[in-house]
């Protein structure tokens, strides 16, 4: 072994460590102990890495950091084997029903996805599922509190005055929010988590900021790149509603908003949204 | 077989994993994100894991993992624009002014570095990981990764040089 071959294994070499698991780095102890120039530059060595490692520990650690990872896990046990995904145990009745929806939906969404216009629904579907994509900064802000979570978007001044599907407002699914911008207008995004792998993202802009806002009590429905879409309007917002999710999910998730039909939706609404 | 209680696991690897993720993320908001996204990530899969020993390797592997796919991402959809979480609602800083300055000083000079010599430089330097514990949560060769450290930290004196003189 030679001096460079010997700075190489010293280089990597933990504090303390003496080689008695390693023969290279013995071999390479041995040898700064003989030569005087590699001993020499090995004490510089273990003095600037011991230095550079005491810095590095000195560098704080978010004090909220280790609350905030542990408040996140009450959204992971979705995701456990013991958490049900309870969708496709409906009756087949209104499972067949729904079916035959979803065909109508999908010949809306042909209509729907031709159209090109940049201040259109659809362009704004497609925006928002490219600017969400699941990732690290999914979400700008981790919270459960639907309070809290209009109460942040407000003061990053996106969409707040939401009105919301009953099921959707008092959701202990709701894992945080983040604002987008579309055309220089704001736009609230809210994620909620889902059983199984799944969630769905709600976002909400100004209603003025589109051309083809669906009519009050007219939501619709589409799909694009195997998200499922809806879309309605609620007071001066657009909603849209979006996910990898079976359409008759969303399907539930709207239309309590627009009628009074909530004895039999209400169960479902249960199972997703209350559990 | 159960695994390590959720609690105990952040309790033991928050902070490594945060200053790994800072050297990496260079930001201290986009580093809480990949330490959160990491025990997401653990919390949802990691208690498959029968062999608790690799558990820190895991938990290493996955940020960097992480850290890739973001940098993949942001590659990918650059032109969107994201509003930015006012850190200071977030979370605080509460370290002695002297010794953050010092640590930032270094962490500093590290985030110039090169991502190829700042991820082995950083697990190095941060946590208690051996080169060959290094080779496989980046997944590279151990000759690889001693001569990255090497190369490293001759940048890193060099960058670290140049702040104490600016």
């Amino acid at each position: 072994m030679n001096q460079n071959e010997a700075k190489l294994i010293l280089t990597v070499a933990r504090p303390g460590d003496d080689g008695a698991a390693d023969p290279q780095l013995a071999e390479a102890l041995a040898l700064a102990r003989r030569d005087a120039e590699l001993g020499a530059w090995w004490e510089r060595e273990r003095l600037w890495d011991a230095h550079v490692r005491q810095s590095l520990t000195n560098v704080t650690v978010p004090p909220a950091l280790r609350a905030q990872i542990l408040a996140g896990q009450k959204v992971v046990p979705l995701t456990r084997a013991d958490a049900k995904s309870s969708f496709f145990d409906w009756p087949t009745p209104l499972f067949w029903g729904l079916a035959a929806a979803v065909v109508l939906f999908l010949s809306l969404a042909v209509n729907w996805s031709h159209s090109n216009s940049d201040n259109k629904l659809a362009s704004f579907a497609k925006d928002m599922l490219a600017a969400a994509p699941e990732d690290l900064r999914h979400v700008d802000v981790r919270q459960a509190d639907l309070a809290k979570v209009t109460g942040w978007l407000a003061e990053h001044h996106g969409p707040a005055d939401l009105e919301l599907p009953v099921p959707m407002q008092h959701s202990p699914d709701l894992m945080g929010c983040r604002i987008l911008q579309w055309h220089g207008q704001a736009v609230s995004m809210l994620c909620y988590v889902l059983p199984g792998p799944h969630h769905v993202d709600l976002f909400v802009a100004r209603a003025a900021s589109l051309t083809d806002v669906p009519a009050p009590g007219q939501p619709k429905f589409a799909s694009i790149n195997q998200n499922a879409i809806a879309a309605w309007q609620a007071g001066d917002n657009v909603y849209l509603l979006a996910g990898a999710v079976p359409m008759e999910f969303l399907h539930h998730c709207v239309e309590p908003v627009h009628t009074v039909q909530t004895s039999w939706l209400a169960p479902f609404a249960v199972v997703f949204f209350n559990r | 077989m159960a695994g390590p209680d959720f609690e105990d696991l952040v309790k033991v690897h928050y902070e490594p994993l945060f200053r790994f993720a800072l050297s990496l993320a260079r930001s201290e908001a986009d580093a809480c994100d990949l330490v959160q996204q990491t025990f997401y990530r653990w919390a949802a899969k990691g208690d498959q894991m029968r062999d608790t020993t690799k558990v820190k390797s895991w938990l290493f592997t996955t940020l960097h993992r992480e850290f890739l796919g973001q940098r993949r991402h942001e590659d990918k959809f650059p032109k969107v624009d994201m509003a930015v979480v006012d850190e200071g609602e977030l979370m605080a800083v509460s370290a002695s002014p002297e010794k953050l300055m010092d640590g930032a000083t270094v962490m500093a000079a590290m985030q110039e570095l090169d991502e190829t010599y700042r991820a082995p430089l950083a697990l190095f330097y941060l946590d208690d990981t051996s080169y060959r514990d290094i080779a496989e949560i980046l997944d590279v060769p151990i000759g690889t990764v001693m001569s990255r450290i090497s190369r490293g930290k001759a940048l890193l004196r060099m960058a670290v040089g140049q702040k104490n003189v600016g």
